[in-house]
């Protein structure tokens, strides 16, 4: 089972997907999220949403319209 | 991930053309794109002096950034900036398009509301109720914006005025003016709204470019932007609950939102009645106005200016 810790705003959450590879694209679906409303963050660079990243990985999800 | 037109590292994914994008390749897709209305639209035909309004906002600096690349030189550039008064919010944001202004060597006019016209936005959101003006507060700082640009836009001798309306701003305007069965309103959403009787054209060239594309674009090429909501935005309207119903289908099938503006344009613009909205002159203004007497603005105005006297 791979982890992903997820920062959206001030909140942190983890999610766990099956697998030791994640596609972000799962990652959003599971934070009930949809690409259109979201930019995902890998240190301070975007990356593209049906990238793959490790498990332990950290990312920031920002949401396009709370701009906040 | 590797870019799909080179070795570097992609920062942005289109699924609807299913290709990867570095930093330099997207800035180039977004232009292009822009570029691609701009010519399919004719939306510059005829265009020697361009007003381009700058809130200092995502959409609006991706729009200044874009077409000073690609007509810089070609057609003169106007930038005009207007501080709404809500405090530090239209400060911070003017700064950052005067920033712009400057690095581009772009020649500007920012208008100072309070100084210009004696009042503010915050001063309409403060006392809305004693000066029953029942309209949004979003509606009546739309009536001002629309107002000052056009008026400036008419002393500059501009032919056209450019918005950073972006593909969901359309598709709502598309799907409001439905709710309202108001054919006028359609006639909101073309990309091109014709210049006549003192009211200055309007072009929308990011029409077809997402609030995502557009983030991203200003991500890519490194461009600072005012990156705070309105405090006078209003939460949880119809516009919100509309455009997440359209990115839940563009999520599941991507490419349906351009595909559906594309087609509702052929559609709009196959209605002639769409634009031949009577266009009357204020009878204290002289400016252009779909009421008979005086314009919207000028009501507004009387109205503020007659409770700051009392």
């Amino acid at each position: 089972m791979a982890q992903i810790k997820v920062r959206i705003g001030r909140d942190t959450k983890i999610v766990d997907i099956p697998g030791r590879k994640v596609r972000l694209l799962d990652v959003i679906e599971k934070l009930g999220l949809k690409v259109p409303q979201v930019v995902i963050l890998l240190g301070n660079k975007p990356v593209p949403e049906n990238d793959y990243i490790d498990s332990g990985s950290e990312i920031r999800v920002i949401r396009v319209y709370d701009k906040n | 991930m590797k870019c799909s037109y080179c070795n570097m590292q992609a920062i942005a994914w289109e699924p609807a053309v299913r290709r990867q994008y570095c930093n330099n390749h997207y800035a180039w897709f977004i232009e292009r794109k822009v570029e691609k209305t701009i010519e399919k639209y004719k939306l510059l035909q005829g265009v020697r002096k361009l007003v381009i309004a700058v809130s200092g906002g995502k959409d609006s600096v991706a729009l200044l950034r874009i077409l000073h690349k690609l007509y810089d030189g070609k057609i003169k550039l106007l930038g005009v900036t207007i501080d709404l008064g809500i405090d530090q919010y239209s400060r911070e944001a003017s700064m950052i398009a005067l920033k712009h202004y400057k690095e581009l060597s772009i020649d500007y006019i920012c208008v100072d509301l309070k100084e210009e016209y004696g009042f503010t936005i915050s001063y309409i959101k403060m006392n809305k109720r004693v000066l029953r003006l029942h309209r949004s507060i979003c509606s009546l700082c739309g009536t001002v914006k629309r107002y000052v640009l056009n008026k400036i836009a008419s002393e500059e001798n501009a032919d056209a005025i450019a918005t950073g309306h972006n593909m969901n701003d359309l598709l709502y305007q598309i799907i409001a003016s439905m709710i309202s069965g108001s054919r006028e309103d359609l006639g909101k959403a073309l990309l091109k709204t014709p210049s006549r009787n003192g009211l200055v054209s309007r072009i929308k060239p990011l029409a077809f470019l997402s609030d995502k594309q557009t983030l991203l674009y200003n991500m890519a090429i490194n461009s600072a932007f005012f990156w705070k909501s309105c405090p006078y935005a209003e939460q949880g309207t119809l516009k919100r609950d509309v455009l997440d119903a359209l990115d839940s289908i563009e999520h599941k099938h991507p490419g349906f939102k351009e595909s559906l503006l594309v087609n509702f344009l052929k559609l709009v613009e196959s209605t002639k009645q769409a634009t031949t909205g009577i266009v009357y002159k204020c009878k204290r203004c002289g400016m252009p106005t779909n009421k008979p007497d005086i314009c919207a603005f000028c009501k507004l105005r009387e109205t503020l200016l007659e409770r700051i006297k009392t």
